[in-house]
């Protein structure tokens, strides 16, 4: 498993605009990450996974049904995070990076990783 | 709400509750003697969750020493509706021990995280603050104190 988790994440880094890409459990603490930079897995993998928790339950009240995929636009840089069963991928990219590229990249991860 | 017998502690444990969106908490010293709490309403409570966290810090710490060399770092267990996080902070007079009680408001990777902050708090404590703490070296009697202080009956 955790071989094929770096495999995955050096995919995602591949990824132009990516700078860094993790795997977290789901109850927020990191499995492994692959960055170009220094990147605090501890603190990201808690944050990215409540965050994705926290969207999931004000999608199901408002009724929209299974959140899949969520992006996040800052100043600095773009946040995407995917998770499924007890597995999140977390991804941090350029503000330029495309957002189509990343999210095609990270449900190919998923499929992998399920 | 947050109740303590050590001012030091008010902060520091204000803060990790909030942040961390735990529902229960308690600091206390190895040996039992409850230092903080918030969330419980019944003292009786608090004292035999003390009672608890203090054996299983010792049983761990012990435990981790024999198999591991040295005491094993932060305890995590889970259930069906709560988990418990429990883990010691340095001070530079001890250690202080946080048992956190949380559910599905939060995640142990966000406890863990505002645990290293409360304790990143406490290490700066200086010796002068933690002299005017709370303990005289009698347990029951500091004990019985520090609990009617914490319920308001002190």
């Amino acid at each position: 498993m955790t071989a094929a988790l770096n495999e995955t994440l050096g995919s995602l880094a591949m990824v132009p605009g990516v700078r860094a890409a993790l795997a977290a459990t789901s109850d927020g603490l990191p499995a492994a990450t692959v960055a170009a930079f220094d990147v605090d897995a501890d603190a990201l993998a808690a944050f990215a996974t409540a965050l994705f928790s926290r969207t999931r339950l004000a999608n199901a009240a408002a009724g929209y049904g299974e959140t899949r995929y969520l992006a996040l636009d800052a100043e600095q840089g773009r946040l995407f995070v995917a998770m499924h069963g007890e597995l999140a991928l977390v991804v941090l990219a350029e503000r330029d990076a495309s957002a189509g590229l990343v999210r095609v990249a990270l449900q190919r991860a998923m499929r992998n990783v399920e | 709400m947050t109740r303590s017998v050590a001012p030091w502690l008010d902060a520091p444990l204000g803060e990790f509750v909030r942040q961390a969106r735990v529902g229960l908490a308690v600091a206390l010293e190895p040996s039992g003697r409850v230092l903080a709490q918030h969330g419980f309403t019944r003292s009786v409570d608090v004292m035999s969750v003390c009672s608890l966290v203090a054996a299983i810090h010792a049983s761990g710490s012990e435990l981790g020493r024999q198999a591991n060399g040295a005491p094993f770092g932060p305890l995590h267990h889970s259930g069906p509706g709560r988990q418990v996080f429990l883990a010691p902070a340095r001070t530079v007079a001890g250690t202080v021990l946080l048992l956190a009680v949380f559910d599905d408001r939060t995640s142990l990777g966000v406890v863990r995280h505002f645990f290293g902050a409360f304790a990143q708090s406490l290490a700066s404590v200086n010796e002068g603050e933690l002299a005017s703490g709370p303990m005289t070296g009698d347990f029951e009697r500091d004990l019985g104190r520090n609990l009617a202080v914490l319920f308001g009956r002190a």
